[in-house]
């Protein structure tokens, strides 16, 4: 089998699993409770809830809902938000906050993994010097801090203290702007700090992940080989070093987009970043159902399509990858 | 031969492996001289230091490596050579056949890639120059020109036994070590990848250093022998002579299993095992197994005697040479 009918194979197999998780996930969140209760509470009149819960479709069958959970989701609709009563869970989500999180959470992870994949090399390569020592150390303690008190220091030393980013939000609010550039010049500088936060949050583990593998690699005898034929260190770092040591770092990174949701919904509550992960914390503490069911979905096709990702570049990066 | 042809000196040299809890004495005190054009096999038992003294005469010891002594190549000492300067020795000069060659390549690129990385190190060639000095010695050591674009996994031992050739003869070495270059390939391979060495050290005329326990594969390639054990070099003799009279009680040890091996007896080792060398050793090293072993032996390190214009430490060499001590290991 090649690479494209695998390729084939394995996104039949990704659309399963969709539908599947989805379909787990429908089931989980009507088992949580009755969300029109929570919604209601003591002061309103009895007959409110009746009404809202006819509203929501929570009266009919389980199966019912089911069939048309589905049957609203091929037609573009995931129901209606509870907070933002009325409008449909999509017009919350696309297309502003989708774009947000999508830049932040890319250009954080894209950040990490610029600093964290040349360094975690360059100690796998000096195990044991001060260098491999020193990021090693800060690795751990990053590792072990919680994610939102990471980005609140981080808010609190830049932003408050040196008062180089903004305090929080995309762009300066009540501001008009003379040109497209000037807009997009203040919602980098408001980038800076949430996407620093999401750097650092993911360093640690990618650093370690690289430092263990090139360690490992950069023993193995054909290291040995080319340092012997006058191989430059730089080739042998970066070209072997890196090939070979990025195998496992990428089925790493396919785990990693389940940890992202965390770092975002944290880090974009500290920094109010408009995007998904701060309408997640705003769902879960006002129970609201569509917003936290479409934003599974949302993260369901994220980790499911970078595990596709991963698996497809493991077989381009490695020939040794049997497809069968 | 006069003293000019000599290419490769190694003088009193030592490598220390240091480590926690040790100081293992891999190479001890050895000297050997290879002239150009010529084959030296180093034979011995495994972890006698073989590998040891071929990674040092190329320079790639690990950094736990402490070495003394002098390695003279072309009469310049390369033991203490600055980086820069033994990097156009390295691969120039010196190439090297590493132990456990199969994967001596990036598992994650092509062959010819690989090698050409080897070239376009050294000379600033434009790629195509390369690709085709690539696939010129791949033709030269028998592998088809469309093996260049296969990885390694891909192919067979014996394949990529001949691509880690071809990586070595890259820039026209002086010197080839070929470090175990046929364990693990199948017998027929294995004839098959001797042949090629020893008939591309005649092409390129070349000196090579051929490492190997197997003493019938050092006759069949060398045209001397040095043994090896403990870190030491106890015997060394033009092959044939070595093996049709060897004068130290080690190198009968050797060839006796060499002999079982010809009337498929099973292969009997050595009795015994080699000394442990982190610890101090008094006298003969070889003593403990040494079936002429006197008390002597155990208390003084014999020196290197000549013998009819070979070498041997053991006090006995003089008598083993006159079948005063031993028998006739032929047994005819
Ligand atoms: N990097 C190292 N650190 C510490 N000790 C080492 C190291 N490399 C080798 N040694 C030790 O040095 C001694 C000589 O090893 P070497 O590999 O040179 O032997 P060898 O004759 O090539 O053996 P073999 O036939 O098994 O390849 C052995 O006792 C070995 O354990
Ligand atoms: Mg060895």
């Amino acid at each position: 089998m090649g690479l494209a009918t695998y390729a084939a194979r394995r996104a039949v197999t990704s659309v399963i699993l969709f539908f599947v998780s989805v379909s787990i996930a429908f089931f989980i969140f009507r088992l949580l409770g009755n969300p029109v209760a929570i919604m209601v509470g003591p002061g309103l009149p009895p007959g409110a809830a009746q009404v809202l819960t006819a509203e929501f479709g929570l009266n009919k069958p389980l199966w019912l809902q089911f069939v048309l959970f589905w049957r609203n989701f091929f037609h573009g609709n995931l129901g209606d938000s509870f907070v933002y009563t009325g409008t449909p869970v999509l017009q919350v989500i696309f297309p502003t906050r989708f774009i947000n999180t999508v830049v932040l959470m890319g250009s954080g992870m894209l950040l990490s993994y610029l600093v964290s994949i040349p360094l975690g090399l360059l100690a796998g390569r000096r195990y044991g010097s001060m260098l491999d020592r020193g990021f090693s150390g800060l690795s751990v303690v990053l590792i072990s801090l919680p994610a939102f008190w990471l980005a609140l220091i981080i808010l609190l030393v830049l932003g408050f203290y040196l008062g180089w980013i903004p305090l929080g939000g995309t762009v300066t609010l009540n501001r008009t702007f003379s040109s497209w550039w000037s807009y997009a010049a203040n919602y980098m500088h408001h980038l800076i700090g949430p996407m620093i936060s999401i750097a650092v949050f993911f360093f640690g583990s990618n650093f370690l992940i690289t430092r263990a593998s090139s360690a490992n690699v950069l023993r193995e005898n054909f290291i040995r080989t080319f340092e012997a034929a006058g191989v430059g260190e730089g080739t042998i770092v970066f070209r072997h070093g890196l090939r070979n040591a990025i195998l496992p770092e990428l089925s790493f990174m396919a785990v990693q987009m389940s940890f992202l949701v965390a770092g975002a919904i944290f880090t974009e509550s500290v920094f109010s970043w408009d995007g998904m992960g701060s309408l997640i914390y705003l769902a879960v503490q006002n129970s609201d159902y569509p917003v936290l069911q479409a934003t599974f979905i949302f993260i369901a096709i994220v980790v499911i399509a970078s595990n596709y990702i991963a698996d497809i570049l493991y077989g381009l990066i490695d020939p040794r990858v049997r497809y069968d | 031969m006069s003293e000019g042809d000599v290419l490769l000196e190694v003088r009193d040299l030592c490598v220390v492996y240091e480590s926690l809890d040790a100081r293992i004495r891999a190479v001890d005190h050895v000297d050997l001289t290879l002239r150009r054009g010529e084959t030296l096999a180093l034979v011995g038992e495994s972890g006698c230091g073989k590998s040891t003294l071929g990674n040092a005469i190329i320079g790639i010891l690990p950094a736990n490596a402490e070495v003394s002594g002098e390695i003279l190549f072309e009469g310049v000492n390369i033991v203490s050579l600055p980086r820069k300067r033994m990097r156009r020795i390295r691969w120039e000069k010196i190439a090297m056949v590493f132990q456990n060659a199969q994967n001596s390549l990036d598992p994650t690129l092509r062959v010819g890639d690989q090698l050409v990385e080897v070239i376009l190190a050294h000379r600033s060639i434009p790629r195509v120059e390369a690709q085709r000095r690539v696939k010129e010695l791949f033709s030269l050591v028998g592998l088809p020109p469309d093996y260049y674009r296969s990885y390694p996994h891909e192919l067979s031992g014996g394949s990529r036994q001949r691509v880690i050739i071809a990586m070595a003869l890259l820039l026209n070495p002086q010197l080839l070590i070929a470090d175990e270059p046929t364990t693990g390939l199948d017998v027929s391979v294995q004839l098959q990848i001797l042949n090629l060495l020893k008939d591309i050290k005649q092409r390129f005329q070349m000196s090579m250093i051929f490492i190997t326990h197997d003493i019938a594969v050092a006759n069949y390639v060398s045209d001397r022998m040095a043994v090896m054990y403990a870190g030491q070099i106890v015997e060394a003799a033009p092959s044939q002579a070595l093996l049709a009279k060897p004068l130290h009680p080690y190198t009968i040890a050797l060839t006796e299993s060499l002999l079982t091996l010809d009337r498929r007896v099973k292969k009997q080792p050595i009795a015994g095992f080699p000394p442990d060398l982190s610890k101090t050793i008094t006298g003969c090293r070889f003593a403990e197994r040494c079936r002429f072993a006197v008390d002597e032996c155990r208390r003084e390190e014999p020196p290197m005697v000549d013998v009819d214009g070979r070498v041997s430490k053991c006090f006995f060499a003089e008598q083993i040479s006159n079948k005063v001590v031993g028998y006739d290991y032929r047994g005819d």
